[in-house]
């Protein structure tokens, strides 16, 4: 996917509302063609202000770069992208069947065509048994997948989705998830913007994270936790090592107790560069080699403890975001 | 084009969901059912059968049948004007119109519907226009199916098939289209629909109240120049006529104490109006009965008596003369203040003025030589009404030509206009 042509190159997008708001500070986002990238964010981050300003529906205060190869703000360049919004609201004296249509028609897709689109994908996305109701009696599940349908009716090679399982039961997020790799199949980039991140990490290439106007983090979120990955330690207690700071000892570290994961028992310490941690009967250390893990090991077993597993650990899209949004990124760059 | 005609799709199919649209148009129906079922003929006046009885009702016997039918035309023309035109189509359906029509832009931007809408290889300009165009499009619907029908009506009842009718549809869509843009603005700046209503009414009734106040100036000024010109036709008239002839000693036996003789006296040429006018004096009831009581009108001292010698006219000329200059200059102040605005008022008129324009003029002309009582018969009280009317309908023409009520109002809602399409193509979403 990196070797692919960019779809998305946003630099130095800056967007003030008023004096006062001044909410993306300068952003530079790449999205390679053919993958699914997930723009991450807390509250507040400016992650739909970023989609807005990219598909002209705010005005950035200042922005370069391209989309589809195109200048930001390019109007004709539209005809290519498909669009769901947040809180998407579809003309209420319309039938779903006629809403797909009706922008299927504003993204100039001839008559014949475009009834031939809207007909697979109102299949597509599992709306056959209300697509001729209006839309004003649709539950919120109905009316994303209809708007999920009018996002693609152009055939986009871009398709932006601001929370689009907002609202949908697992059922339906089970259906988006299986069109968007559908979509992807067929070399078509998918840019979501999504609170929901378990649903990112099992479907995103690619993410960054905006955090107060900036991005944070931006790549593969195997790169992103590269630095960050560990081994967890199982062992067995036995009756002479049945204190938890037995095991600290074994290992000459001051293990504190912290309230990192609050509500549990979690001892905390480090030496010599290495972390370790202490849940129960697993120790997570902090090495990326398993053969830096040996003498920890062997310091374990020399104490009477009986190990059972070593795992390779890689902390969840979750953990990243979660220690970026507290503690922020100083490199703010871009892994690949 | 197929953006254009997704839009005007989604456009009929938002008027079709909305109620108010067909209740606006089944009024309509009722409206003119209401005119077809007025009727005129040679007993008078009729709505559903009933007929009305006037006072001046035995007039249509004595008209021949190409007057009872130029009368019946003029009848059902007027009625769909003041009924039709002045009071459904430009008051109770233009606030139906409005109301109907307010939440086009607030809906369309609303967030969650705007955004998709944008983000489609549409400029905002486009959009809006075309959104703009929708509007008055459901208006010109709806006045085009109202003036067809009352063409049809006029057509069938008066035998009159009169395009002028037509004219209709632009005058109402122009009167429209005014306060649809204050509207669109109000939409466009605050997204409220409800907003959009209270304070496009709002404006609208601060149009009125200028509108009224300057129809107020407007019609004394014109009875001041009636006045005026009543009072100096009545002093030249008087300079007419001869003077009261001394008592004649009895037994009467000269011919030469008749008002004819006195009149010879004065020169008068044969075959002019004076003459005409002195001759008619001869035949008639010298014994005129004026509002103010009865007097002998036929000599000098009678018409002062009367109506107050010719210093008393002229000065009475001279203040009206006074009062109409000065109310000129209100009119002029008037005139200023509502040149910026659109004008509701003339626009709607435009159509009465069109069709007055038709009629002839001429009925209407003094003639200076002639007695204004008896130019205008016994009820110049009452014909005084008739002539204020026509000065206000000159005066008016004279200082508010239509190109001055269109254009400026033109101008007024190009200047809204433009304002709402900026605002909706430079803010953010």
């Amino acid at each position: 996917m990196p070797d692919n042509p960019l779809v998305i190159d946003l630099q130095g997008v800056e967007k003030r509302f008023g004096r006062k708001v001044h909410a993306l500070k300068g952003v530079d986002l790449r999205v390679h063609g053919g993958e699914v990238f997930g723009l991450l964010g807390p509250n507040g981050a400016g992650k739909s202000t970023l989609v807005k300003c990219m598909l002209t529906v705010v005005r950035p205060t200042a922005a370069t770069g391209t989309l589809l190869g195109k200048p930001v703000g390019h109007k004709p360049t539209l005809a290519r992208v498909g669009y769901l919004p947040e809180h998407a609201r579809f003309p209420k004296h319309l039938t779903g069947r006629q809403v797909v249509s009706f922008y299927g028609a504003m993204a100039k897709m001839p008559g014949t065509l475009r009834r031939k689109r809207t007909d697979e994908l109102i299949d597509l996305v599992g709306a056959t048994d209300y697509a001729d109701r209006r839309v004003g009696g649709y539950s919120k599940g109905m009316q994303q997948r209809i708007g999920l349908a009018q996002a693609m009716v152009n055939d986009p090679d871009l398709v932006v989705l601001d929370e689009p399982t907002d609202g949908v039961d697992p059922v339906g997020r089970r259906d988006i998830r299986e069109v968007l790799k559908q979509i992807r199949d067929r070399g078509k980039t998918v840019f979501i913007n999504s609170h929901l991140l378990s649903e990112l990490e099992a479907v995103c290439d690619r993410v960054a994270i905006l955090v107060q106007g900036k991005v944070a983090k931006q790549g593969r979120i195997d790169d992103l936790t590269i630095d960050q990955r560990y081994y967890r330690i199982g062992f067995d207690w036995t009756r002479d090592t049945a204190r938890p700071d037995a095991a600290a000892s074994a290992l000459g570290v001051a293990l504190k107790k912290t309230d990192v994961r609050s509500g549990l028992d979690v001892l905390r310490g480090e030496r010599e560069g290495v972390w370790f941690e202490l849940h129960g009967p697993n120790l997570s250390v902090g090495v990326e080699e398993p053969k830096d893990a040996w003498p920890i090991i062997d310091m374990l077993r020399n104490a009477g403890l009986v190990v059972r597993s070593v795992q390779p650990m890689r902390p969840s899209l979750e953990d990243l975001f979660m220690e970026v949004a507290e503690h922020g990124s100083s490199d703010g760059g871009v892994k690949r | 084009m197929s953006q254009t005609y997704a839009l005007l799709m989604d456009a009929y199919r938002e008027l079709n969901a909305k109620k108010l649209f067909w209740i606006t148009l089944v009024l309509s129906g009722l409206v003119i059912l209401i005119i077809a079922a007025m009727g005129l003929d040679r007993e008078g006046y009729s709505i559903f059968g009933w007929t009305i009885p006037l006072p001046f009702g035995e007039m249509f016997q004595y008209m021949t049948d190409e007057q009872l039918a130029e009368a019946r035309a003029s009848f059902y023309k007027g009625v769909f004007h003041e009924i039709g035109v002045t009071y459904w189509l430009t008051w109770a359906a233009i606030i139906l119109a409005i109301i109907s029509t307010a939440g086009l832009f607030p809906d369309l931007m609303t967030t969650g519907a705007i955004d998709t809408l944008l983000t489609k290889p549409i400029s905002r300009l486009r959009l809006f226009l075309t959104k703009y165009m929708l509007g008055l499009g459901f208006v010109a619907l709806q006045v085009a199916i109202f003036s067809i029908c009352g063409f049809l009506v006029i057509g069938i009842r008066a035998s009159a098939w009169d395009p002028t009718i037509f004219l209709a549809i632009p005058i109402v869509l122009l009167f429209f289209s005014y306060l649809y843009a204050v509207c669109v603005l109000i939409g466009v700046v605050t997204r409220s629909t409800l907003l959009a209503v209270l304070l496009t009414i709002l404006a609208w009734f601060g149009m009125f109240i200028i509108n009224y106040a300057d129809s107020i100036i407007l019609t004394l000024q014109a009875e001041a120049v009636v006045e005026t010109e009543i009072s100096e036709q009545r002093a030249d008239y008087m300079l007419t006529l001869p003077n009261r002839p001394d008592p004649i000693p009895e037994p009467v036996a000269e011919q030469a104490d008749s008002p004819g003789e006195n009149r010879e006296t004065e020169e008068v040429e044969p075959g002019t109006a004076q003459a005409t006018a002195n001759a008619d004096s001869d035949v008639q009831d010298l014994d005129f009965v004026s509002p103010w009581g009865d007097f002998d009108t036929s000599t000098r001292e009678g018409y002062a008596e009367a109506w107050g010698d010719e210093s008393t006219l002229r000065n009475q000329a001279g203040s009206a003369r006074e009062m109409a200059a000065s109310l000129e200059k209100w009119r002029g102040y008037a005139f200023w203040v509502k040149t910026p605005l659109p004008k509701t008022g003339e626009t709607r008129e435009l159509m009465k003025r069109v069709l007055r324009e038709e009629t002839d003029d001429e009925y209407f002309k003094f003639d200076p030589s002639e007695d204004p009582e008896e130019f205008y018969g016994d009820s110049l009280f009452n014909t005084r009404m008739v002539l204020v009317e026509e000065k206000k309908f000159e005066l008016s023409r004279a200082q508010r030509p239509w190109a001055w009520i269109l254009l400026t109002s033109l101008l007024f809602e190009l200047a809204v206009v433009g304002l709402a399409a900026w605002r909706f193509c430079r803010r953010d979403y």
